[in-house]
């Protein structure tokens, strides 16, 4: 090592250390507990037993496992890109100069303030099949539609749901990504006649990558994690069509007794999403612009 | 901009962000309005006219109720105390290592970054009991100070402040490499003034996530008087004769904090922007 | 470098006085013993327990009891977290749902040495409620809020319909037919939530079947007496009697389809006799749930626990303190009563007087109650593992209902996972 190659590691472990240590402590420590525990039968309030690799063999066999791995995925991957593209949208025309734009930036920020407790309150009596939702309809000319009391429209109704809640949350996020390019592109730009259209694709798309690789990296995190929604908004139902992985771990760690097997199930998730953010990330080298 | 704006395809292009913009904000203001509604009905009336808006005659004596049978304003101080300590020592925890990440070369940099990562893939009802454990033994049950310390190091705050210092030209900092300063002066005198949208929207971030934070106050905390709101909000739901306009009424006081905050930091975006484009 | 060390010094500096700021561990030397007591409830249910503690407290000066509280849907989580990292409350409340599998993880300390030393009298409780709190001849705790889950009659949709309130004795065809009649329209005869398996029970009973056999030992929900039953609320379901939106509703929905008339049954318990009550004008009644040729015993009868830890290092004091919460000569189920959030557990007058207010509807409640209790209530199976089963028949029912499977390929392709739950908790 250089000099200056040991002045920069020693500089880049002070700078590290205040959030490593507690990093370290709060999120490497318990989540390798509970990696540990992954490999034991625990009922919790009993000594853990040894059982080795037994509870990722049940995992493979259990069908509600897969159910509620598929529901999650389906939440997520339909979830995700909407949310980041509606909040995309809505950042970019709030990021310019316009009548009622602070009005428009606190409104939709508004239910990302809500619990999620309050939000599935809200908006229960609003998809009753006698509901406001399907009295709109109904005032269109359209047919009511069975929002959460069936198989085939309750993850559509959670999603939107989802989306209400956050899209202000990320539109946020990206707001302060739309911050960091320079006006001045944007001058030269409509100098040369580019029209909208083109300044976005040109210049706010590419320039705001980098903001977007972390908004659909973290969205898809969260979306991945995705229980206290759905808890309260269907109780999983019907039929487990909304049931969730998180849920489900969440069901076999403190109501069927089986940590060891929520652990396991919840060290899958990990490695899913963990492979899935890689990738994403090898991709984002392909269209983010640093 | 301004010029496109004049033209004919401008004014279209300007009419249909305003109306899709309001279509959101119906959309967004409906339901909350139905839950002010709410918020001011008599218990009665959540049932007998749950569906309406409005009630026949608002209640606010509502919101002094939450007061009398629960400590709310006790509180919503101590969410505001916890969130705002858990606030402060991520974004400044946060920013340094998200430094370290973008801007220093180590050996095990890109390992270490994953692994940070990786850990916001852990959901936290596995790592709930590690963590009471964890918090006992330091003596720190039934303390807001716990609540903090398991609040602080999330990953998302390194990995959100990463993205955005490694969007900060690097010939911005090498202007000050020739002046001869220190890490330190060029991460508090270049970086951080430049990212301080990103440090608004991770406060935001992370003000929302400690806010709203649940699992933790519910097993860590007991004593009634350092309960933080969303488990007050959750006791008001906490057995079959639910309260609703009550519960409503105490989400709104619960919010109020939240939407003032994010007003007065709204106002450090448009600073941002002066900022950042004057030196781009 | 030096004000990096400078700021790092500065968190630990800071983070040290946020930590300061939080109390160390109470350490007992003289004085008071204090005892953990943790329940569940809403802050007016949090209220009654106040009182009662001030009580205690108000009566003698060696115990102090430190309540610990949540929500009920977070209760068992935050009960379960804390006992799995050592810190068992003294006394403590447990939905019975829970209870075997309580036992099963020696979570709670036997009562019997200490009711019979004290000379406590168990007979004074309705005897289910005893049952529920006895494990292989062993007591564990003291019942609390031993009740029914009634039929809801609204009084206006019976009248209008022309439908006189239903006997004792009626039966699920009765039950089907009136459901029939009540339905007009917009109005419905029946709901019930489908969220756990104690909604379907009594129908399931109606037809002889249950969801374990006499032992429990062995998931039965699959062989053909429930199976009818299933299917015949599938056809109710099918035929519109009951709405479909009740097969993902929440109980306060139910509660508001109730009191405006959209149905005219629902199952419900007592608590939601409290939340019916506060819409002002509701008329209704709470009967028994409708009979079948199985027999009578069809409307379920639950009574919670409050028990000891068995890591409790204050069991004298845990005891007395239960005594007085929920014992024959405690003043507890008095200010219970005087709240009236739930039934008499203790079968003595003086509690209904208390509990029973014949100007408010359900005038009958207590009357009808007793009925019930005497001849018609019925114990659930519970068992360990009870919950683990009903996570997994939830989900069944309502696709049984909403016609997507058949009962019986539904009870079939739970049956093994069902059976090993069973297996597993044992």
């Amino acid at each position: 090592m250089t000099r200056r190659a040991r002045a920069e590691f020693v500089a880049a472990l002070a700078f590290l250390a205040p959030n490593l240590i507690g990093f370290l402590l709060f999120l490497i420590l318990p989540a390798i507990a509970s990696l540990a525990i992954a490999l034991t039968r625990w009922r919790l309030l009993d000594v853990p037993q040894f059982v080795g690799l037994q509870n990722f063999a049940d995992l493979l066999r259990d069908g509600r496992f897969w159910l509620t791995l598929r529901n999650t995925a389906y939440y997520s991957f339909v979830r995700v890109p909407i949310n980041a593209a509606i909040s995309l949208a809505l950042a970019v025309l709030l990021n310019r100069k316009m009548i009622g734009r602070d009005f428009f930036r606190v409104v939709l920020f508004l239910p990302v303030v809500m619990s999620i407790v309050a939000t599935a309150v809200i908006w229960r009596p609003l998809v009753e099949s006698s509901g406001l939702l399907n009295g709109v309809l109904a005032a269109l000319g359209l047919p009511g539609v069975p929002w959460i009391t069936s198989t085939n429209w309750a993850m559509p109704t959670v999603i939107m749901i989802g989306i209400w809640k956050e899209i202000g949350y990320y539109m946020v996020i990206f707001l302060a990504g739309l911050q960091a390019i320079p006006r001045t592109y944007y001058e030269a730009a409509s100098i040369d006649g580019a029209s909208n259209w083109q300044q976005f694709t040109r210049i706010t798309f590419p320039l705001v990558s980098p903001t977007t690789f972390f908004v659909l990296t973290v969205a898809m995190i969260f979306s991945f994690q995705v229980f206290a929604l759905t808890t309260v908004l269907t109780g999983g139902g019907p039929a487990n069509a909304t049931t969730t992985l998180v849920m489900y771990i969440y069901q076999s760690g403190f109501e069927n007794f089986r940590m060891g097997y929520a652990s396991a199930m919840a060290f899958v998730l990990f490695v899913i999403i963990l492979v899935f953010t890689l990738i994403q990330k090898r991709l984002a080298n392909r269209w983010v612009h640093y | 901009m301004k010029r496109i704006e004049t033209r004919d395809t401008g004014r279209l292009a300007v009419g249909i962000a305003y109306l899709a913009l309001g279509l959101v904000a119906v959309s967004v203001l409906g339901p909350l309005l139905w839950a002010v509604g709410t918020s001011l009905k008599t218990y009665g009336e959540v049932f007998s006219r749950g569906l309406a808006f409005f009630p026949e005659v608002p209640q606010w004596d509502n919101y002094v109720e939450i007061f009398r049978i629960a400590p709310f304003d006790r509180y919503v101080m101590n969410s505001v105390i916890v969130s705002l300590f858990a606030c402060a020592f991520t974004l400044l925890t946060s920013a340094m290592s998200a430094y370290a990440f973008a801007r220093l070369r180590f050996p095990g940099r890109d390992a270490l970054f994953v692994l940070y990562l990786a850990t916001m893939m852990v959901p936290q009802q596995v790592i709930l009991i590690p963590n009471f454990l964890l918090i006992r033994e330091l003596g720190l049950l039934d303390t807001l100070a716990g609540l903090v310390l398991t609040r602080v190091f999330v990953p998302l705050g390194t990995f959100l402040l990463r993205q955005f210092f490694m969007g900060i030209p690097i010939e911005l900092e090498e202007a000050a490499i020739i002046d001869g300063m220190s890490y330190t002066r060029r991460f508090v005198s270049v970086i951080l003034p430049l990212a301080k949208p990103a440090l608004v929207s991770l406060f935001i971030v992370s003000l929302l996530a400690a806010w709203n934070d649940f699992l933790y106050p519910l097993v860590f905390i007991r004593t009634d008087t350092k309960r933080t709101i969303t488990l007050g909000l959750s006791i008001l739901q906490g057995d079959l004769d639910i309260r609703w306009n009550l519960v409503m009424a105490a989400t709104i006081v619960a919010v109020s904090p939240l939407v003032v905050a994010y007003l007065a930091l709204q106002r450090l975006f448009i600073e941002g922007i002066a900022l950042t484009g004057s030196k781009g | 470098m030096k004000r990096t060390v400078c700021a790092l010094a500065l968190f630990t500096c800071a983070l040290a006085l946020v930590m300061a700021g939080g109390d160390a561990e109470q350490e007992q030397s003289e004085g008071p013993i204090t005892i953990d007591y943790s329940f569940w409830g809403n802050p007016v249910a949090i209220g009654v327990e106040r009182d009662i503690i001030d009580a205690y407290h108000a009566m003698q000066d060696d115990v102090r009891v430190a309540p610990i509280v949540s929500g009920y849907s977070d209760y068992h989580t935050m009960l379960l977290t804390q006992m799995a990292g050592g810190s068992s409350p003294d006394v403590m409340r447990i939905d019975s749902y829970f209870f075997q599998d309580f036992l099963a993880l020696n979570a709670l300390r036997t009562i019997d040495d200490l009711v019979d030393r004290d000379n406590v009298d168990t007979s004074v409780y309705y005897p289910q409620g005893i049952t529920e709190n006895t494990s292989d001849g062993e007591l564990y705790g003291l019942p609390w809020a031993t009740s029914v889950l009634y039929m809801f009659i609204n009084l206006d949709v019976f009248e209008d319909a022309g439908i006189p309130v239903p006997d004792f004795d009626w039966t699920v065809d009765d039950f089907v037919e009136i459901a029939r009649q009540l339905t007009d329209g917009d109005r419905y005869g029946f709901a019930i939530g489908l969220g756990g398996v104690s909604s379907i029970l009594p129908f399931v009973w109606a037809e002889g079947g249950d969801l374990f056999d006499e032992s429990r030992e062995r998931f039965t929900l699959n062989e053909p007496e429930a199976v009818r039953a299933l299917d015949r609320l599938a056809e109710m379901y099918a035929e519109g009697l009951i709405p479909e939106d009740s097969i993902t509703a929440q109980t306060d929905t139910l509660t508001r389809w109730f009191v405006n008339g959209q149905i005219g049954m629902r199952m419900g318990a007592v608590s939601e006799i409290l939340s019916t009550q506060a819409v002002e004008g509701a008329r209704f009644e709470v009967i028994n749930m409708p009979t079948g040729p199985a027999g009578n015993r069809t409307t379920v009868y639950k009574s919670n626990i409050v028990g000891i830890g068995s890591a409790s290092q204050n069991v004298e004091a845990a005891w007395d303190f239960l005594k007085f919460l929920r014992g024959p000569e405690g003043q507890g189920e008095e200010l219970y009563m005087i709240a009236k959030r739930m039934s008499p557990a203790i079968d003595d007058q003086r509690y209904w007087d208390l509990y029973a207010d014949p100007t408010l509807y359900p005038r009958n409640v207590e009357g009808n109650s007793k009925i019930i209790a005497a001849e018609y209530g019925r114990l659930l199976p519970l068992t360990g593992g009870w919950l683990e089963v009903d996570n997994l028949v939830a989900p069944e029912l309502q696709g049984i209902v909403s016609g997507a499977i058949s009962a019986e390929d539904a009870m079939n392709r739970i049956a093994d996972d069902a059976q090993a739950a069973l297996d597993r908790a044992r």
